[in-house]
């Protein structure tokens, strides 16, 4: 049983004058998941503006018999309208999962990928239903010499400005979704381990 | 640390660089084949759409007993604003393709980790695939009231004089719509990589 020679200080356990590291939980606000949100639902809200829209596009004209003009006369407006609410319901349940993943942040982040493939096809869908729509619109309003096809713009004018209005907003709703991508496509990147 | 060579310049594991790396050769290659085809694809659709011309002698019954009249009519691609708008888009996502592959090929094909420069390509991407997707909707549209009418509108069907014309027309809106996919398995594979990149997290 030596005894020490030398009294050796014991090393200090507990870090002396060093602050603390700031907290974790006092995290900045996701800008980008609150724009997530935003966006979606304009979207959402756009394609149900589209719908409901070109569904009450109806006119009767006082001809010697009544004839009406609806969206149902015309494949390809039915195809719009079935189009813009599946964009609309897709919408409805990207939204809702974007919310979740706002309100419990770092829970969900494999999910944006799988929701970036959503927003593609949706994309696509909304453009396809926008074209067909505009270019029977576009027919009915200047019609074609070469075929033989009339104007119809001219007498029904209220069920030609409902037609424009709604391929109108449906144009701004695959723009909200061509940035919607590029914003998820950003955040995501920003989550790639340095 | 393993040094990369490829343009990644981004520091990490050395488990995940590997992994990205083997990868990146044959996600590369994908891309180029993706391209490729969407290339070929959407310029056959513009010439096909392009070339699009049947003058026919068309039968038309004025009153009853009297001898319907010939008349030599032509159909051309230009005379319908919607075929215009099929041809020019096609034309317009071809060049692409082509611009983007000498793009990716000379800044060396910027994927996973280096998204900076990557995120102009994958924007105009998107925008060459709802192009192309409402010509397609465009033209399938106006092709299905030249072939069936619309009686609520007096539109009358055409295709039964124009054969031809029509089958042509429909022939090029199956090879844009293949080559539209094309351009979606562009977006898809770099949301894969990207996804892949990101699966550490």
């Amino acid at each position: 049983m030596a005894s020490e020679p030398e009294k050796v200080v014991p090393p200090v356990e507990a870090p002396v004058a060093e602050p603390a590291p700031p907290p974790s939980t006092t995290r900045p606000t996701d800008y980008f998941a609150v724009a997530d949100v935003v966006l979606r639902l304009l979207v959402f809200a756009s394609a149900l503006v589209s719908v409901v829209v070109m569904s009450t596009s109806k006119e009767t004209e006082m001809l010697p018999n009544p004839r009406p003009a609806k969206f149902t006369q015309s494949p390809a407006l039915i195809y719009f309208v079935a189009a813009l609410s599946v964009a609309g319901f897709f919408s409805l349940i990207t939204t809702l999962g974007s919310l979740y993943s706002l309100i419990k942040p770092g829970c969900c982040a494999k999910i944006i990928s799988h929701f970036i493939v959503i927003d593609v096809l949706l994309l696509g869908i909304v453009a396809s239903a926008t074209g067909a729509a505009g270019s029977v619109t576009y027919v009915g309003l200047k019609g074609n010499t070469y075929v033989g096809w009339g104007k119809v713009c001219t007498m029904y004018g209220k069920f030609c400005r409902y037609l424009g209005a709604s391929i109108g907003v449906s144009l701004f709703a695959s723009v909200m979704l061509v940035l919607l991508v590029l914003l998820s496509v950003y955040s995501l990147s920003k989550k790639i381990p340095k | 640390m393993k040094t990369l060579e490829t343009s990644n310049g981004a520091s990490g594991s050395n488990e995940g660089k590997n992994r990205c790396d083997e990868e990146m050769v044959k996600c590369r290659r994908y891309e180029m084949i993706l391209r490729i085809m969407g290339l070929i694809f959407t310029l056959v659709a513009a010439i096909v759409a392009g070339s699009n011309k049947d003058t026919e002698s068309v039968a038309i019954s004025l009153a009853d007993g009297l001898p319907p009249l010939h008349l030599t009519l032509t159909a051309k691609w230009s005379y319908m604003s919607s075929t215009v708008y099929f041809v020019a888009v096609n034309a317009v996502a071809c060049a692409y393709a082509a611009i983007s592959m000498a793009f990716i090929a000379l800044t060396g094909g910027s994927r996973g980790r280096n998204w900076k420069g990557s995120i102009l390509v994958v924007a105009l991407d998107l925008t060459m695939v709802a192009l192309l997707f409402s010509a397609n909707g465009a033209s399938a549209s106006i092709g299905l009231i030249a072939l069936n009418g619309n009686s609520h509108t007096q539109w009358h069907k055409v295709c039964y004089a124009f054969k031809r014309y029509c089958i042509q027309g429909g022939a090029a809106l199956v090879i844009s719509m293949f080559g539209s996919f094309f351009f979606f398995c562009i977006v898809f594979l770099f949301t894969y990589n990207l996804h892949g990149t990101t699966l550490n997290y």
